[in-house]
């Protein structure tokens, strides 16, 4: 693996223990310029990964609780009426930041979600008629408690579709939780270095589109969602934006162990992250997620025959 | 699922698969002995248990042991009584419910489903119905549902039926084609005979035998006229004809059977002088597990294939070479005519006038003073018909019991009885006479099922007498007609009617009532006739007839060229579906040769390699594989991800040296395998760099 991005992994994985992997998926999501949704249970370390990614690339940083009462304008900022000069000016919102975390999205209502959810889709805001750009790079990390907590609102699927990745943390093993409580439970002020600039991080974006993904893989990745489209199993088919995602994933997740071209393990590495989401829908149950997409791995051979 | 096991609880194809058997083994129920059918549904219920996980584990490999050397055993003793093809029936059923029992792998469910098809095929040695047909097509398509079940567990039902129908009606037509074109080769190998139950006519008749099929509605033939239809009076259908008396019944002489096989070892064809007016038509008989057929005289077979299979015997019987195990259709020519002639008149006329010496002493004394009175044998004849007539004879299906002396008896005291008695007694009575005569069997009358269509059933079996009145030949006299003569032109029914008997027979009670019970088992009829005549009955005779109507005058060219045209157009239009999923699944040498490598390393280590990609799955088997092999499998492995993955561009040139690298590298793995093969089952880790 690149040396630098091993850097961010070793000083994120201080912060959050035992959890190389989901650290890993997080820097290829970013990589990938997409955007992350981190599904787990309160206090499992979401808050921590998503502050720590932008000190470590040098983000700005805001975050924005989600409530019921969220209205848009909250997140997006209002035009005030300025007495001295006359004139509305517009105050933005929290929204303008590289790395926003939007914590428990599914707390907030449809309107709110909605309004993010187009944010991150077209990189713009629109308030009152006037349309303002987002900054460069622009990166949500949306963190959701399980559907079947109370007071939320189920994200619908073809907003689920948005976050190229999700990812759960899930629950430290024992050595892990044990090296956490030696280093001292409490909440220390977040110390951590810039290890990767923003300019930098612009540049590998930019270089992972240049990765090269050979016919095969790619009949590979065709055969995959093809097979969740004609097996009757899978309520919600792969789309085309899902086979997508799958492609620029594995990229970046090459890119990040410095290939510059995809092989199969890329594409099964990031695939139960790209897919897992988009297969089955927010009404079932949370846990049994993982069955499907690995289910559908499992049925394709990634050598042609 | 290719890696052998299957799952035991909830797999639902052993279960559909265990259904099918149990289907079928209920279906063979006649043939088979009670035990076995026991046996099968006593491995359905274990696979039922096994599939609700009330047991969890397969009986043990001995305990199957036992149970197929008993049920061996068990066969081997039955065999002696059950004859060649029974026994091999219930042992492939036996067979069958073992492996269900045991079934485990993917080869057990494999080989259940050929069984099953070749159990399908045994079916229909024992019924070939339109409904046993119609319920093995539903078994098939179980046995389809099996199969799809088991190669795809993941589709939904709904998914799964409809694949087999779609497949099911791209195959139809094909099956047609081929079913309508493809010449009707003989069978190459003949079924062993099986002991079946007889039905129908009997070689020996004593008075008051043909009442008990009087009560039996089953179907015995029937026959599709091209052109007009005998009138009912004409249809005296002949089965048997019966010279041998012993003073009580009536067979077929041994001397007649003797004549016949040494005229049928020497080939001596039976030509008779025929008439010009004449009848065409085509018999399907139902299976009787007797050889002789039916026909009106005089019969002289159509075909080729006929001629060959028929026996025409000098008594105007048509004998078939095989007894009738399965349903079978004939095509005859018919010549009416008042008189058969007689092929040998004095070996005839003396082998017709053999009465027991003793023996119904008052008939003997009549028949002398009737003589007397009657010297001319045409005017004795009728004056027995005019006795007949005269006296109160009654015809009625349930006469009296008649034991010893019968003709003096029936002729006059009781005057009661039905066809055989009054065939007999005439017969009898000329015989006395001095004038030749025998009984003839057979069928008499028929309903008309359509225009052309006549079926014959088992109560309209009839009894006659043949006399040879003057030396030309033989004379047909029916003393039923003089007594009943309802029973000739109307058929049984009415004869019954109108001796006030109908009440009693069960058979008729449904029959004459109008209604939506009489057009459903009218159109029953129809549609068994309808496949016995289109499906069953399509021999060569009707093909040539359809080839015909197709391309005209018939000529070799053009038959060789309509089935070679047909079959290559099939075989084509085959290839051009399955042609473009060939090349789609045919693959390139560099991923052929990488597959050749991982089997032989995933057989080695015993690691199937499944869905993983081949850097991982180097990954995996790098610890346990020899120093050397792994050196080589690193090799192939790293040209297939290079040619497959990577990014720089390859040229011609390149792509064959690598290929030609790839296989020797194959080549240099397998046989370092090889070296290795003996203690490969110890883990080595280790000593490669990777």
């Amino acid at each position: 693996m690149n040396t630098r991005f091993h850097a961010v992994v070793k000083a994120l994985g201080q912060h959050i223990m035992g959890k190389q992997e989901q650290i890993k998926l997080a820097i290829t999501c970013l990589i990938a310029n997409g955007h992350l949704l981190i599904e787990d249970l309160p206090g499992m370390g979401k808050t921590t990964l998503s502050h720590g990614l932008a000190k470590a690339f040098g983000l700005d940083f805001s975050r924005i609780q989600f409530t019921s009462d969220l209205l848009p304008a909250d997140m997006l900022g209002v035009n005030i009426f300025d007495s001295h000069k006359h004139e509305f000016s517009f105050k933005p919102g929290p929204i303008f930041n590289q790395l926003v975390l939007a914590d428990e999205i599914n707390r907030a209502s449809p309107k709110t979600q909605s309004a993010l959810l187009e944010a991150m889709e077209e990189h713009q805001v629109s308030v009152d008629g006037t349309t303002y750009t987002l900054p460069h790079p622009f990166f949500v990390i949306g963190t959701q408690n399980p559907g079947y907590q109370s007071g939320t609102y189920p994200l619908p699927e073809s907003q689920l579709d948005r976050f190229l990745m999700r990812i759960s943390l899930g629950y430290p093993n024992w050595e892990a939780e044990k090296a956490m409580l030696q280093t001292g439970g409490n909440r220390l002020p977040f110390a951590m270095n810039e290890v990767i600039s923003t300019t930098d991080l612009l540049k590998y974006q930019q270089e992972v589109n240049h990765v090269h993904c050979s016919d095969d893989v790619i009949s590979y990745i065709l055969r995959l969602v093809t097979r969740s489209r004609e097996d009757g199993i899978y309520p919600n088919p792969l789309s085309p934006r899902a086979s997508k995602a799958l492609l620029q994933s594995a990229k970046a997740w090459a890119y990040l162990h410095e290939r510059d071209f995809v092989v199969p393990e890329d594409v099964q590495a990031v695939f139960v992250a790209v897919a897992e989401h988009r297969l089955r829908s927010e009404r079932d149950a949370p846990y049994e997620q993982k069955v499907l997409s690995e289910r559908l791995l499992e049925s394709v051979d990634p050598i042609a025959a | 699922m290719t890696a052998g096991r299957l799952p035991i609880a909830g797999h639902a194809a052993s279960l559909c698969i265990a259904i099918f058997i149990s289907l079928l083994a209920l279906s063979l129920f006649a043939p088979l002995m009670l035990w076995v059918v026991i046996l099968t549904f006593c491995t359905l219920f274990v696979r039922i248990s096994l599939y609700l996980g009330w047991y969890q584990h397969t009986p043990t490999q001995q305990t199957i042991n036992l149970l197929a050397i008993l049920s061996s055993l068990a066969l081997a003793w039955f065999s002696i009584d059950l004859g060649l093809l029974l026994s091999m029936v219930n042992l492939l059923v036996v067979a069958c419910s073992l492996k269900l029992i045991t079934l485990s792998k993917r080869k057990d469910f494999l080989q259940l489903f050929a069984c099953g098809l070749f159990l399908i095929g045994c079916g229909f040695i024992f019924q070939q119905g339109i409904a046993s047909a119609l319920f093995y097509f539903a078994t098939l398509l179980f046995l389809f549902f099996a199969l799809i079940s088991f190669f795809t567990p993941q589709l939904s039902w709904q998914k799964r039926i409809k694949a087999i129908s779609f497949q099911l009606l791209q195959a139809f037509p094909i099956a047609v084609i081929l079913f309508l074109i493809l010449p009707h080769i003989g069978p190459l190998w003949k079924m062993p005979t099986s002991q079946m139950t007889k039905t129908g006519l009997a070689e020996k008749v004593t008075p008051g035998d043909i009442a008990s099929l009087s009560q039996s509605d089953e179907l015995v033939f029937h026959a599709t006229f091209e052109g007009s239809v005998p009138s009912r009076r004409e249809r005296y259908w002949r089965a048997l004809t019966l010279e041998a008396f012993d003073g009580k019944s009536w067979e077929i002489s041994p001397h007649r059977e003797l004549l016949r096989q040494s005229n049928q070892r020497s080939g001596q064809l039976f030509v008779a002088n025929t008439d010009i007016r004449r009848y065409n038509y085509q018999v399907i008989a139902e299976p009787s597990g007797r050889s002789w057929l039916y026909a009106i005289d005089i019969a002289v077979p159509t075909t080729r294939s006929d001629r060959n299979q028929i026996w025409y015997s000098r008594d105007y019987q048509l004998i078939a070479k095989r007894p009738l195990k399965s349903k079978r259709a004939y095509n005859v020519i018919s010549f009416p005519a008042t008189t058969l002639p007689s092929p040998n008149f004095a070996m005839e006329s003396r082998l017709n006038l053999i009465v027991p010496e003793r023996g119904n002493e008052r008939t003997r004394k009549w028949v002398t003073s009737l003589r007397k009175m009657h010297p001319d044998n045409q005017q004795f004849v009728d004056a027995v018909l005019i006795y007949f007539s005269q006296q109160p004879f009654i015809y009625t299906l349930s006469p009296p019991a008649m034991r010893n002396d019968f003709a003096d008896t029936f002729l006059f005291e009781e005057q009661a009885g039905f066809c055989s008695h009054y065939a007999s007694a005439m017969a009898y009575v000329l015989r006395l006479a001095g004038i030749p005569a025998r009984v003839v069997t057979g069928y008499q009358g028929g309903e008309l099922l359509k225009n052309n269509v006549v079926s014959v059933y088992q109560y309209d079996a009839h009894a006659w007498v043949e006399a040879m009145v003057d030396g030309a030949g033989w004379t047909r006299f029916d003393p039923t007609a003089v007594v009943a003569p309802s029973r000739i032109d109307a058929g049984l029914r009415n004869a019954l009617n109108s001796s006030g008997e109908l009440e009693q027979y069960t058979i008729f009670s449904g029959f004459g009532q109008s209604g939506l019970v009489k057009d459903i088992s009218l159109m029953f009829t129809n549609l068994n006739y309808l496949w016995s005549r289109w499906v069953l009955g399509f021999d060569n005779r009707q093909q040539q007839n359809l080839f015909t109507a197709i391309l005209g005058q018939l000529t070799p060219l053009k038959m060789s060229i309509l089935i070679l045209g047909s079959l290559l157009t099939i075989s084509g239009l085959l290839a051009l579906y399955f042609l473009p999923r060939w090349n789609k699944t045919s693959i390139d040498p560099i991923t052929r040769y990488y597959l050749i490598a991982t089997k032989a390393v995933s057989a080695s280590v015993g690691l199937h390699r499944y869905q993983t990609p081949p850097m991982s799955f180097f990954e995996q088997v790098v610890g346990v594989l020899p120093h050397d092999a792994a050196r080589h499998f690193d090799n192939i492995t790293q040209i297939f991800v290079s040619h497959k993955y990577s990014a720089r561009d390859i040229d011609e040139q390149n792509y064959k040296r690598d290929l030609i690298r790839m296989r020797h590298t194959v080549k240099a793995l397998q046989r370092s395998l090889r070296k290795y093969g003996v203690d490969l089952s110890v883990p080595r880790r280790g000593n490669v760099i990777f």
